[in-house]
């Protein structure tokens, strides 16, 4: 996955997600799979999901950019309804729901969210704080700490079947190794994952993009030119 | 599991119940007030045979099968345990409208409520039975929240065993509101984040027995550690084994006991007294806390007609309760007396 | 148990959805993040501050010890410590500072209620009335406007003083509810009508709650003790009474006495919350009580278990009626010069007439009710006979004779036909009552309202009376009794109580015939039950025949006239009455204690030309009301609870906090209004004025009067409180400072001696020993305050001559309302003490938010009702709408409607007051009869409702 340096694009513009500078970046699908039951913490969470019911978003079309000093990421998938929170489905609906998954260093493990030393980083949107993201780290299951609400900056449309959602951040923060720390040039490993509300995914039950390094996906981004 | 050094624990009399939720009151003005909490009873007080609070709660699952493994189980809403209703007053009092309003419920007709069938009851004309049945969490030695919860969002605290929500770890997965098998965890909608009956621990922590407990007029509530032989919770549960928990079947050991409810005799078809069975089923009571009841509905009859005779009965004095302080297991301190200031806030990092 | 995991590639190959997964995980060795080990994994941060959150909930500013005081509530007072923040009331709880009486009794802790616990909230509720407020618009839209006290107490002083001087106290008078407290409130109120001579309606009689019967047997319409001797009854019978819902803080002693190893019984004709916790329920058919309590008696005097020598010595059944008349023997009919209220027994050894010392016309110094050693009354003479002054020979029969005669009636087949009992569980109560060692009939007060509750008192007294339980240890017929303050008697009715102390007993007794020579001429106090009847627009419906006792060999309203005419009324607010310029409304809602009180809008309140309400909240009687004046609420003010003796303490209401908004205590209100009276009179020349009996008086100097030669002034009412302590033989020892100290909570200390009326019957207190009604009678054998001395069933007013009602008998109900199948009962609710707490939001939310009326399945299913339908209730007097509940607890042909909804809260705006035609009790007009004397609070026309007939049909709202 490339992330193309957009000299002088603002932040305000690539987080529209209907912005013409996306028009110009190259998307790429991911084919997204199911988070194994069985990795589920607990026995509950597992009898109330058994095998083959985690995962009902299975594709994802991505886009990355960056100007610089911003980095943004614009998904694309199809949902049947927009699930904006806990009022909905009588009371007893969650939101849908992305994030971009990074590992803060190399070794930090994907299908655990991290091990202990080893913290990953999701900047996480959801349908029901449109407009704010979440800046999240994690050291293993069950161990995320939600590190700041200002970092993270997400907006999503939803239209005619479709959500499209841009999540952003700067490539570089002050959390020091909490953090995924990003350069022009650099590159990293990546996922994302999304949470299909209608189906009350939420926590661990959710599709994630599994890739060749270790799970991840590789992330290149651009030189600034 | 984990067991906690100690447990405190509660026994409800169902004898002496009243359904005047005064208990429901007294932990509403003091927890529940806040944004998102206003439908949330951590205390409920049911008429049954009825449908309980969330409505047909017993359906929902939760808990554990008798191989231990999490049952599966559903998410109550809130309409079915009810919503907290909002009245007309300002339009009916001030209005200028006169008689052409009343008091309205705004928005949608309720279909459910937290006492919605409230003295309704089973049965047939003349040998209809009811009694009321209060509830607040368990503090299950087996607690199937605490085991549901993913990001061990859930605690139970070492010295006492009371179980908490640690809302700052919670991301309401609602996990533990599904597993919960009596339903007594309720999601906050605005903070979105579980929350529950807390055994008062800031009440406990000072000695103060919790808010529902003391201030129940009918006298029907006990609190203590279950190992102390000295005071009435182990003598009720342990030694008398007149005390039962709900639904034992659901596998998470509450700690929350119940003294089982006597009602009077039953008509036959002539009107004439029928004594030969109870008026309240033993089947439905059997259906409630398992076969031991019947044991505990004789060793009661028997201790009461024992009082009756002789004057003297262990059993029956402790549910006399004579001095009303002791009900408590030495969480007799008097609230008022609490120096607010000698609470401690701390932040552990 | 293992939370093991499966973490082999080959694994998740399988399980990847789309298999394209390669994974290299070393998994095994995965922690997990609770479950098995219970601990958090060590990267997870730990967080308290939840618990720094939940702590911090429960702090508080200040807590006020032992305030608090429920108006109104007749279980007596409960002591609550009030939680302060911020200058605001947080929230309340019970601070149980009750000791146990002796070690045989549980103690009184910790009292309380849900309505207690929501006190702080109700006053806060968007009903209360905060500021002064005027009607704009027309009356009963509820449009108002704001206005300053200075505004509004001008104008109400401006109208006083027109009406005053131009029609005297007849031209004005005070809607009083009762819900005020034993202390400041009441006492405004008395002494600023009282110096007015505008008179003000005393609805004991109004709601229904004042037992005739226990007036007429007893001579004390509120007999009973404290309810820790509950506790030491053997059987427990609660009838017509519901103790469960109502008398919340005491039911206690009930579900302990049955531990205790005490038989519990229940009788009431539907399953009822009190049922549920007894050993035996008896469901006679509603208003079929007396059939059951005489049938009872029957078993037991056929059955030989009465207690002769107690009916002999204690009861009017020994002594003689004459067979000619119907009237008691007395010594007038046979010596010239005799006694009127002087009657006799037969004595089987002497074969003779003797009268006995227990008369009330008897020489004081030897009147007793102890028998001589030569003395033997026979229960059932044979041949007595005596000669008359007039020379003919009279044939005798004593009360216990005519008795058996009457119970004829009521043999087991009978009764059991009559009530729908079966035979032998009448047979069996009996026994079980007779041989009890102590047995209690705690009579709810819904005994006072169905048309014969009077019948059905009587008949039940008379159940306790003849085993022998009035005045025993947990035993007896019972309901609420009051301790007497004479402090706060005088306090009201005398216009310088700051001069008077007990140890002037000259004095203080001087005091009090000055109040009865002044209460004679101007009596404070009207009916307010005749009031509504006369001049409230009700008089149709309550005086057609057709709702009524059809055995009446006259029409009802014949009776009311001809006790006009004799003088027998006292209390009676004529038609003169009915065309106020003036209303106040205070501690109350006459709209709703009212039957039919939604008439009132159309006949007093339309009538008069300014309505004053002093009140706490919006309700039924403030919308029909032009301006309303807002008085502090219990925290606010000072005030002492009504001295309830199930808890024999009295109850401090201290003031906890400032009163919201602009709110007054009541005593400042009319201090205040009062000042301006006197001034506005000055101002005008105007000087003498009558009052509503024409007894002429100096309106400038109303105010120095009202306030006790200007010693009393506005703010001033803690003076009233220690007074109120001071002149009380039960509060001797007591100050507001010991309250204080002692959480507002201190056992009596005395008993009031009163005017010879001891609600309790008890002289001798004893502070470790529960209070026992009746001592005075049973073991000092003092007489009963009755004309004969004794427990007086037989009755010989013309009136009960008449109607049949000389002795205790069933009468069927009446079919008030019309000819429809089904009945409404009604009863005290749990959930408020009347309207008070009815509405709030967090009481509403554990009910359905709305009136419902409860009815069994197979009558609603017939009208094609199904749970939560709107029914349309309705007869031929009214109609109105409620929420129904299906329950096999409600009797076949019995709907059930628990009490005090507000009229707003109704979809149409109608209460299920509209439909009860309350008819009239031709035997409460009776007077002038030796203690049978009308008075309101003693023996005067009570309200009732649950006769009503009706019929539901599906309301399509």
């Amino acid at each position: 996955m490339k992330a193309q340096f957009i000299r002088g694009v603002s932040l305000k513009e690539l987080l529209d997600p209907e912005a013409m500078v996306w028009r110009g970046v190259k998307p790429e699908p991911l084919l997204l799979s199911g988070t194994p039951s069985a990795l589920q913490p607990t026995l509950a969470v597992r009898a109330a999901f058994p095998e083959g019911t985690i995962g009902a978003v299975k594709n994802v079309v991505v886009a990355a950019a960056h100007n610089g000093s911003e980095i943004a990421f614009r998904l694309e998938w199809q949902d049947h309804s927009a699930d904006t929170g806990a009022d909905g489905q009588d009371d007893v609906g969650f939101p849908d729901g992305a994030a971009i998954l990074f590992p803060t260093r190399k070794g930090a493990p994907l299908m655990t969210m991290g091990a202990p030393g080893l913290p990953v980083n999701a900047w996480y949107w959801r349908a029901d704080e449109n407009g704010r993201g979440r800046h999240v780290t994690a050291q293993g299951l069950g161990t995320s700490d939600t590190l700041d609400r200002e970092l993270v900056k997400a907006n999503g449309i939803y239209q005619s079947g479709v959500w499209r959602v841009v999540i952003a951040r700067s490539l570089q923060t002050r959390n020091g190794g909490s953090a995924a720390q990003l350069s022009a040039g650099g590159k990293t490993g990546i996922s994302v994952a999304i949470w299909e509300g209608s189906h009350k995914e939420r926590a661990g039950i959710k599709s994630f993009a599994l890739g060749q390094q270790e799970g991840w996906h590789e992330l290149i981004l651009d030189r600034q030119a | 599991m984990t067991a906690s050094k100690r447990q405190l624990a509660m026994v409800m009399d169902l004898n002496k119940c009243l359904g005047c939720h005064t208990c429901s009151i007294a932990c509403k003005t003091l927890w529940s007030k806040d944004d998102g909490m206003e439908y949330m009873q951590f205390n409920t007080v049911n008429t049954i045979p009825g449908q309980g609070t969330p409505k047909d709660w017993e359906t929902m699952g939760g808990g554990f099968d008798a191989q231990g493994n999490a049952r599966p189980a559903r998410l109550p809403s809130r309409k079915e345990y009810g919503d907290a209703w909002q009245f007309s007053h300002d339009e009916l009092y001030y209005g200028g409208r006169g008689n052409s309003r009343h008091l309205e419920i705004k928005g949608d007709t309720p279909e459910w409520g937290p006492n919605w069938d409230e003295d309704q009851g089973g049965g047939v004309f003349p040998n209809a039975y009811y009694f009321y049945l209060p509830r607040i969490c368990n503090h299950c030695t087996h607690a199937a929240c605490k085991e549901a919860c993913p990001r061990g969002a859930i605690e139970k605290r070492e010295e006492d065993g009371i179980v908490t929500v640690n809302e700052d770890r919670c991301r309401g997965y609602r996990f533990c509101q599904a597993a919960c098998p009596y339903k007594k965890i309720y999601f906050n909608h605005q903070k979105h984040v579980a929350q529950k009956c807390i055994f008062c621990f800031p009440r406990i922590d000072e000695g103060v027995a919790p808010a529902c407990a003391r201030q129940c007029p009918g006298r029907i509530r006990f609190v203590g550690y279950r190992d102390d032989q000295e005071a009435p919770i182990w003598k009720l549960v342990d030694k008398w084994k007149v005390a039962l928990p709900l639904h034992p079947e659901y596998g998470t050991d509450p700690n929350v006991f119940y003294v089982p409810p006597i009602g009077p005799a039953m008509f036959d078809g002539s009107g004439d007294i029928d004594e030969s069975r109870p008026r309240i089923p033993d089947e439905y009571l059997v259906g409630l806390f398992g076969p031991k009841v019947l044991d505990a509905l004789a060793t009661i009859k028997a201790e009461r007609e024992k009082k009756r005779i002789t004057g003297k009965s262990e059993l029956m004095d402790l549910l006399i309760a004579y001095e009303w302080k002791n009900m408590f297991g030495g969480f007799d301190k008097d609230p008022s007396k609490v120096q607010v200031a000698t609470i401690q806030w701390t932040r552990k990092r | 148990m293992s939370h093991s995991i499966n973490t082999t590639r080959r694994h998740f190959l399988k399980a990847g959805a789309a298999g394209t997964l390669t994974l290299g995980l070393g998994l095994s060795n995965l922690q997990l993040a609770n479950g098995a080990t219970g601990k958090l994994p060590a990267a997870a941060k730990q967080y308290k501050h939840y618990q720094d959150v939940y702590r911090k909930k429960w702090t508080w500013d200040r807590v006020e010890v032992g305030t608090h005081t429920c108006l109104n509530c007749a279980s007596g007072g409960c002591s609550w410590d009030l939680y302060v923040r911020e200058g605001i009331v947080w929230r309340e709880e019970q601070n149980a500072p009750y000791t146990q009486t002796n070690p045989t009794v549980p103690d009184y802790n910790p009292r309380g209620c849900q309505k207690g616990a929501s006190a702080s909230a109700l006053y806060r509720s968007p009903a209360r009335v905060r500021y002064p407020l005027k009607r704009v618009g027309a009356r009963g839209e509820n449009r108002w406007k704001r206005i300053s006290w200075d505004e509004a107490l001008n104008e109400v002083a401006k109208a006083l003083v027109d009406t005053l001087s131009t029609r005297g106290g007849a031209g004005a008078y005070c809607e009083n509810g009762n819900n005020s407290d034993f202390g400041p409130s009441w006492i405004a109120m008395i002494r600023f009508f009282r110096t007015l001579g505008i008179p003000v309606t005393e609805n004991f009689g109004g709601v229904g709650d004042l037992m005739t019967g226990a007036t007429l047997v007893l001579g004390n319409p509120v007999p009973g003790a404290s309810s820790d001797d509950w506790f030491r009854t053997d059987y427990f019978v609660n009838w017509f009474g519901n103790p469960v819902s109502t008398r919340i803080p005491d039911a206690h002693f009930m579900t302990e006495a049955r531990y205790r190893g005490a038989k519990i019984v229940s009788v009431t004709p539907d399953f009822s919350p009190s049922a549920i916790h007894a050993d035996l329920w008896i469901n006679p058919r509603p208003g079929t009580d007396a059939a059951l309590a005489l049938g009872a008696c029957k078993v037991i005097i056929d059955d030989n278990l009465h207690d002769v020598p107690y009916i002999i010595e204690q009861t009017d059944l020994p002594l003689l009626v004459r067979t000619d008349t119907h009237q008691f023997l007395r010594e007038i009919d046979v010596v010239a010069g005799g006694r009127k209220e002087c009657f006799a027994w037969w004595d089987e050894k002497k074969r003779q007439v003797v009268w006995s010392t227990s008369s009330a016309e008897f020489e004081p110094a030897k009147r007793t009710l102890k028998l001589g050693a030569d003395d033997h009354p026979a229960l059932e003479p044979k041949e007595a006979s005596i000669k008359l002054l007039s020379g003919k020979t009279v044939a005798l029969r004593s009360g216990f004779s005519l008795l058996r005669d009457k119970l004829a009636a009521y043999d087991l087949a009978s009764a059991s036909k009559i009530t729908g009992v079966n035979p032998k569980v009448i047979q069996r109560f009996a026994r079980e009552f007779a041989q009890a060692k102590s047995a209690m009939i705690y009579a709810g007060a819904g005994m006072g309202k169905i048309l014969h509750g009077e019948l059905v008192q009587r008949a039940t007294i008379l159940l306790a009376a003849i085993t022998g339980n009035n005045g025993r240890a947990g035993g007896g017929w019972q309901e609420m009794t009051f301790w007497e303050l004479e402090g706060m008697m005088v306090s009201a009715l005398y216009d310088h109580p700051s001069d008077l102390s007990l140890q002037d007993q000259a004095g203080f007794w001087g005091a009090f015939a000055a109040v009865g020579a002044e209460q004679a001429a101007t009596p404070t106090y009207i009916s307010g039950s005749l009031m509504m009847l006369t001049n409230g627009g009700s008089y149709d419906h309550q005086m057609n025949p057709k709702y009524n006792d059809p055995g009446l060999s006259r029409k009802p309203e014949e009776y009311l006239k001809e006790a006009l005419a004799k003088g027998e009324i006292h209390n009676y607010p004529g038609p003169e009455l009915g065309s106020p310029d003036l209303i106040f409304n205070m501690f109350g809602n006459p709209f709703r204690h009212n039957r039919m009180g939604d008439r009132l809008a159309d006949t007093l309140f339309k009538k008069a030309k300014l309505v004053v309400d002093i009140t706490l909240r919006m309700d039924d009687a403030a919308r029909h009301s032009d301006i309303l004046l807002p008085t502090a609420a219990p925290y606010e003010k000072l005030g002492f609870k009504y001295s309830i003796a199930y808890p024999p303490y009295l109850h401090l209401g201290d003031k906890a906090v400032a009163p919201l908004g602009e709110a007054k205590s009541d005593w400042e209100i009319l201090s205040l209004l009062m000042e301006r009276v006197s001034a506005e009179a000055k101002r005008r020349n105007i000087t003498t004025v009558k009052t509503y009996r024409g007894v002429p008086h100096d309106l400038g100097q109303a105010y120095w009067r009202f306030s006790d030669k200007g010693r009393v002034g506005h703010t001033d009412d803690e003076k009233w409180m220690r007074l109120i302590l001071k002149l009380s033989m039960a509060t001797q020892g007591m100050t507001l400072e010991k309250l204080r100290a002692n959480k507002g909570v201190m056992r009596y200390t005395g008993v009031s001696l009163l005017g010879g009326r001891m609600w309790c019957g008890t002289s001798d207190y004893k502070i470790d020993e529960p209070l026992i009604p009746y001592q005075d009678m049973v073991v000092k054998k003092k007489p009963w305050p009755t004309s004969t001395g004794r427990q007086q069933f037989y009755v010989d007013h013309p009136i009960y001559i008449e109607v049949g009602e000389t002795l205790p008998m069933h009468k069927e109900p009446p079919m008030a309302g019309g000819s429809y199948p089904l009945q409404l009962t009604c009863g005290h609710t749990r959930w408020s003490i009347h309207t008070i707490w009815r509405d709030l939001d967090i009481l509403l939310r554990l009910q359905r938010g709305e009136p419902v009326i409860f009815v069994n399945p197979g009558d609603a299913k017939s009208r094609g009702l199904g749970d939560n339908d709107y029914a349309a209730v309705h007869n031929d007097v009214g109609e109105f709408v409620a929420r129904v509940k299906l329950t096999p607890t409600m009797r076949p042909g019995q709907v059930h409607i628990y009490h005090a909804w507000l009229a707003n809260q109704f979809l149409t705006g109608k209460s299920n007051d509209a439909v009860c035609p309350s008819p009239v009790r031709v035997t409460n007009f009776a007077g002038k009869h030796g203690h049978l004397k009308s008075e309101v609070g003693w023996f005067d026309l009570t309200q009732n409702d649950r006769d009503t007939r009706v019929d539901l049909r599906k309301y399509a709202a």
